[in-house]
């Protein structure tokens, strides 16, 4: 009984806060202003579906492109599991969340899906047995999908080979394990409705709009989130912390976003995961340039840069305006922390590759001067870097950073963090090894 | 019996460096040291009153305990700890002194060997190796784990597999006992004399007996 009138209180509660919220929500395409028609009226090229090069291939092959802009891959896979057959443990603050197998299995994937069911979970995050998804399926971007593209995108995974293969089951707490709150969230935060061009913008633009809103999902990890965890439009793209990691400001802003960039360097990053002097991608952004962007078309990632580059700059506070340049070449001058460790670390572990100066004499992906991570004074992406490594490809092969999480303990991550940050960023952060073993706690897995 | 064969399926073990005698050496010191404790005796006391038939052992024992500085006061969670050992027919004891924090890293603040290996023909050499040894089987005993994951090592290289450091490593003092016998082995000595004077340092320092390496940190934590 006190277990109902809590439940009763909490949803009324929930409702009240959420209708503020409602009122102040807006689309992610707001910001561009202009006039939008629907998609059956606008008379330039076509924003939806594959570029052109595929515009004859088969559904499965369009769906194939498209499954991968749309980056379903690297959820819908555990680590060392079979493609597509769920099971990654995503850590939310109420509760681990474990994704679903969308192999064509009948028993424990999509297999029984029809056509209206796979679109229904797709944009309305309702699934065969009427139930709720949880919207760490970002289900609020795919609903700007178009049928075509939703059903290719089926076809593609029906032609997989079927994973006989159950994810474990949510440990959310309650009364975040009440599924069927779910309907109330995605009334209120689920536009479900499809993609409409906007005639005042160009087809560039708007071929970028459908790619980053209703298929790469961008807003989903740069853009911070509202109380009742939906996205916050008001400030798109200004950055957020996401499964552990900084997804940094993409904002036009010139100091803390990448309104300093050229296009050239965003096409870059976008297509390789590094833009000379300006990073190195890692973490979950280097897995969707790795299964996603690096995958897309040239056209295609021409018209990111033109969309992502629209957005209207805000500044972030928290991130300094200016970055710091390279450090200089002797350990004994330059920043430094006041504790011993993490220059103790760094001497052993790091300097090899990034050099006292942070740029790096090996190879210019590990350059760490200038680049917005080691400027942030919160660390949070230098100590997931040097817990995780990572991975890049590129024309000339395989460039990587080990991962050092396994053999370092968190007092001395938190201490080489540090000090990277005194040493090559604007402000040394103060991360404990606390906060490190939280930061490990955050990653998907 | 002089040994049992213990091979996990499906893994091909190859050899380490000091071979049979890591594993054994320390089983039975990380044994006599529980027995000692129980006895509510000093750990080299107790050693010594049992190896009245092994006097090349009792020097080797006396020797370290008048190097080492054993019996003086340490602060708290700092600890010595003696492993005393016949290995390719050389006699040797060591003390290690370590210091643990309250995460449960460990840090090594001494190492000192006082070894009977026969006619010396080269103490430098001795010495050196002996050094060498030591900080291998510390490394081993501190970092070297190495997992299997679907039948695959998880291993790959150094940022994984993790080595002592230079600056980790404390002041190894080894003092070669002037000997007539006939020369025993020394190149693998040392691997196996660190890791279970390690183990009862950290024993006498937390007081949590470990009964496997690597040395788990967790257990040696101080509880929240």
């Amino acid at each position: 009984m006190r277990r109902r009138i809590v439940l009763v209180v909490l949803v009324v509660l929930i409702a009240a806060a959420v209708l503020v919220l409602r009122t102040l929500t807006q689309g992610p395409l707001a910001f561009a202003g202009g006039h939008m028609v629907a998609l059956a009226d606008y008379r330039e090229a076509d924003p939806t579906g594959v570029p052109q090069n595929l515009a004859k291939a088969d559904q499965v092959k369009r769906g194939e492109y498209l499954a991968r802009a749309a980056d379903c891959l690297v959820c819908h896979t555990a680590p060392a599991g079979a493609d597509y057959a769920g099971g990654l443990a995503i850590p939310l603050p109420f509760g681990t969340l474990y994704t679903t197998n969308i192999t064509p299995d009948k028993d424990t994937g999509i297999g029984n899906y029809s056509d209206q069911d796979f679109l229904d979970a797709l944009r309305r995050g309702k699934r065969r047995d009427g139930t709720h998804l949880y919207p760490a399926m970002p289900y609020t971007s795919y609903t700007y999908m178009t049928d075509a593209d939703g059903l290719a995108i089926k076809a593609y995974l029906f032609s997989l080979p079927a994973v006989h293969a159950t994810a474990p089951d949510n440990t959310f707490a309650f009364p975040f394990n009440q599924r069927w709150l779910m309907v109330f969230w995605s009334t209120l935060f689920n536009a479900d409705a499809r993609f409409a061009p906007n005639s005042d913008r160009s087809p560039e633009w708007n071929r970028g709009a459908y790619i980053a809103e209703a298929l790469a999902h961008c807003g989903e990890c740069h853009t911070p989130r509202n109380l009742a965890l939906a996205l916050d439009n008001g400030k798109k793209f200004a950055g957020a912390v996401t499964a552990g990691w900084h997804a940094f400001n993409i904002t036009s802003d010139q100091g803390s976003g990448i309104g300093g960039w050229s296009d050239d360097e965003v096409f870059a990053y976008l297509a390789t995961g590094h833009a000379q002097g300006r990073g190195t991608a890692a973490g979950p952004m280097g897995e969707a340039v790795d299964q996603s962007f690096s995958q897309m078309a040239p056209s295609d990632i021409r018209a990111l840069v033109s969309y992502v580059r629209s957005v209207p700059p805000i500044a972030s506070p928290d991130l300094p305006a200016t970055l710091a340049p390279p450090a200089p070449a002797s350990p004994k001058q330059g920043g430094a922390t006041p504790d011993a460790l993490g220059k103790k670390v760094f001497e052993g572990a790091c300097v090899s590759c990034h050099d006292w100066t942070g740029v790096s004499a090996i190879t210019p992906y590990a350059t760490v001067a200038g680049t917005r991570a080691v400027n942030d004074r919160t660390a949070t992406n230098v100590a997931q870097i040097v817990i995780s490594g990572t991975m890049r490809h590129t024309p000339a092969g395989v460039v990587s950073m080990p991962a050092f999480g396994g053999t370092h303990s968190d007092t001395e991550i938190a201490a080489v963090s540090n000090y990277v940050t005194a040493r090559f960023g604007s402000a040394r952060s103060s991360l404990t090894d606390k906060n490190v073993a939280g930061l490990r706690s955050q990653t998907a897995r | 019996m002089e040994f049992n064969r213990e091979e996990p399926p499906g893994v091909n073990t190859g050899f380490w460096r000091g071979v049979g005698s890591n594993n054994n050496v320390f089983a039975i010191e990380s044994f006599i040291e529980g027995l000692a404790h129980k006895a509510g005796k000093d750990s080299i006391a107790f050693r010594r009153a049992h190896l009245d038939k092994t006097p090349r052992l009792q020097a080797a024992l006396d020797l370290v305990r008048e190097k080492s500085g054993w019996g003086t006061p340490l602060p708290a969670r700092c600890g010595r700890g003696v492993a005393a050992q016949i290995s390719f027919a050389s006699f040797i004891a060591t003390v290690v002194e370590v210091e643990v924090d309250d995460k449960g890293e460990v840090y090594l603040l001494r190492v000192t060997s006082a070894v009977d290996t026969g006619i010396a023909v080269n103490p430098d050499t001795i010495v050196a190796q002996l050094q060498g040894g030591l900080i291998f089987g510390l490394t081993a005993a501190l970092y070297g784990e190495v997992t299997i994951y679907k039948g695959r090592v998880q291993q790959s290289n150094f940022n994984d597999y993790r080595m002592l450091r230079i600056d980790q490593v404390p002041n190894i003092e080894v003092h070669v006992i002037k000997s007539g016998e006939d020369p025993g082995g020394i190149g693998e000595t040392g691997v196996t004399a660190g890791p279970p004077a390690l183990r009862n340092a950290i024993y006498t320092a937390t007081g949590v007996p470990l009964r496997r390496l690597p040395i788990d940190r967790q257990a040696l934590a101080v509880k929240a």
